[in-house]
């Protein structure tokens, strides 16, 4: 299963995490994970808007061993990252934000993995398991 | 913004937030309570945030911003009745939502603002 | 009903019936009987493939969960299948004795594995109730709530902490929390970074904290290492604590005698 959601408006965002929270709802997350997933989303979603102008995310279930999960993939084709270092740090901002949203969301998933290419795009990969 | 009401009750603001809010409808929100802070002529404002699902960082720049700028005005804002979990997703974060004292719930916000007790201490550097 | 190899499977199971597996109790006559079939035919189906099949491993950790929640050792469990090791070469003619014997080790081994990991598994549940035993929110008072820490806190614990603690804080309108470390062994960076944390969600609530239990030890850990503390009330005894949690809420406790005589 994998499910996709464009993001083009401002008003994506808000659908986004509204998938996020339904997805995590229904894979039995607790109410806490359920507001770190859908905040991460949203973080993350907006992200794309500001600094790409478009891009979609898309997300799946995900097993390992004996874990299960729900993982999302971010992507855009805008002008990427030049200093993924800098970007991650907290307090760091060129969007006028708070410049917390990429360190912001890792600190609330499991997993947080980012591929960047200046002038090709930005690839954001996140995953929370489950219990 | 449909979901959201702002009303005035004696000489405090009373806005309740709900659901989930897109990030134009926040920035008009802000606008629309400056506007009603200067036409009412109150002493005081209560966010109510009970049923607000979530506070990014986007959310927490906005109500920390509005907070101040409500100073600068020359009144007081309380953000009453915030969820535990998104209590937690903002510390978890390392959000720290500035300026801004907080109450358990409405009747709380009331109380403190009527000048019963003190307010919890407010948040962060200019608290 | 007769196995293949019955005339090496017979001594075999009286053999296993002088374990400790039957001699106390683990199991019964029959379930042996069972048990070692499963098994016996398990390693026939092992010597033609080569390997441990998987409803072999099936058995092996029927054996394993066994042994281990009747109390037997590992290599009291493990008995079960290494018994087998005078009867194996009688079992299969013809196959060499090298290749079942090392699959006998294999199958030993798996045992020894499954056991191990499901102690492991023990062990954590057990780790986890401890941690939900060891911290109790109480209702100290209208509108005051404490938490006695005990133990060390990682950041697993803190978040259990903080999600039990802010939900009450909702539940009960509880103003202040009194959070008493004095059973906490050892306060670092780390330690302080988490009482920190929780600090911050319960104001965000609406609430306050009040660490108490703060030793001269600790007092003096926290300065060395620059650790600032300042943003939160702290006091040494939790006595101090309550009554400072009181005149917050603008609540004295007085003597019975000055009330009366009032």
């Amino acid at each position: 299963m994998t499910n996709r959601v464009d993001i083009q408006r401002e008003p994506d965002v808000v659908l986004a995490r509204q998938a996020a929270r339904r997805a995590a709802i229904e894979m039995g997350y607790s109410l806490v994970d359920q507001t770190r997933i859908t905040t991460a989303v949203s973080e993350l979603a907006r992200n794309i808007f500001l600094y790409a102008g478009r891009g979609w995310m898309e997300y799946r279930h995900v097993a390992r061993s004996d874990r299960k999960g729900l993982e999302f993939l971010f992507q855009d084709e805008g002008p990427g990252i030049a200093d993924i270092d800098l970007a991650m740090t907290v307090g760091y901002t060129s969007g006028g934000g708070l410049g917390m949203g990429l360190s912001g969301s890792q600190r609330l998933m499991n997993e947080f993995e980012i591929q960047s290419r200046l002038g090709e795009g930005t690839t954001i990969r996140i995953v929370k398991w489950l219990g | 913004m449909e979901k959201t009401s702002i009303v005035k009750i004696q000489n405090v603001l009373i806005v309740t937030l709900q659901g989930d809010i897109d990030d134009h409808s926040a920035q008009e929100l802000q606008q629309e309570i400056l506007q009603s802070v200067i036409h009412h002529q109150v002493s005081g404002v209560v966010i109510e945030v009970s049923q607000l699902e979530l506070v990014d960082s986007y959310m927490g720049r906005i109500l920390s911003d509005t907070a101040r700028m409500i100073r600068l005005m020359g009144a007081e804002t309380l953000l009453a009745g915030l969820r535990p979990m998104v209590a937690i997703t903002i510390v978890e974060m390392g959000l720290s939502i500035e300026g801004v004292k907080t109450a358990l719930n409405l009747e709380d916000a009331l109380e403190v603002l009527k000048g019963g007790r003190a307010a919890a201490p407010s948040l962060g550097r200019d608290g | 009903m007769s196995v293949k190899g019955q005339e090496a499977f017979t001594p075999w199971l009286s053999t296993v019936q002088k374990t400790p597996w039957v001699t106390r109790g683990v199991v019964s006559i029959e379930e042996t009987e069972r048990l070692g079939r499963a098994l016996w035919e398990g390693m026939f189906l092992a010597a033609s493939t080569g390997c441990l099949p998987e409803v072999l491993q099936k058995t092996l950790q029927e054996i394993s969960v066994m042994g281990s929640r009747n109390h037997l050792t590992p290599t009291e469990t493990a008995q079960f299948v290494f018994s087998m090791r005078p009867y194996v070469k009688d079992m299969v003619r013809g196959q060499g004795d090298n290749l079942l014997m090392t699959l006998l080790d294999e199958a030993g081994v798996y045992v020894f594995e499954v056991y191990l990991k499901s102690r492991e598994e023990v062990i954590l549940n057990q780790r986890q109730d401890l941690l939900e035993l060891s911290t109790p929110v109480i209702r100290l008072w209208d509108g005051i709530l404490a938490v006695p820490l005990i133990g060390t806190m990682d950041s697993k614990r803190t978040q259990q902490i903080m999600e039990k603690l802010l939900n009450m804080i909702v539940d009960t309108s509880a103003r202040v929390t009194i959070l008493d470390i004095t059973g906490v062994p050892t306060v670092d960076t780390m330690v302080a970074n988490h009482i920190l944390k929780t600090a911050a969600a319960v104001r965000l609530l609406g609430g306050s904290l009040i660490i108490t239990g703060i030793s001269p030890a600790i007092a003096q850990t926290m300065v060395y290492m620059g650790v600032d503390l300042s943003s939160v009330i702290t006091r040494s005894i939790m006595q101090d604590g309550i009554a400072l949690a009181l005149d917050m809420l603008d609540k004295e406790i007085v003597l019975k005698s000055h009330s009366t005589a009032g």
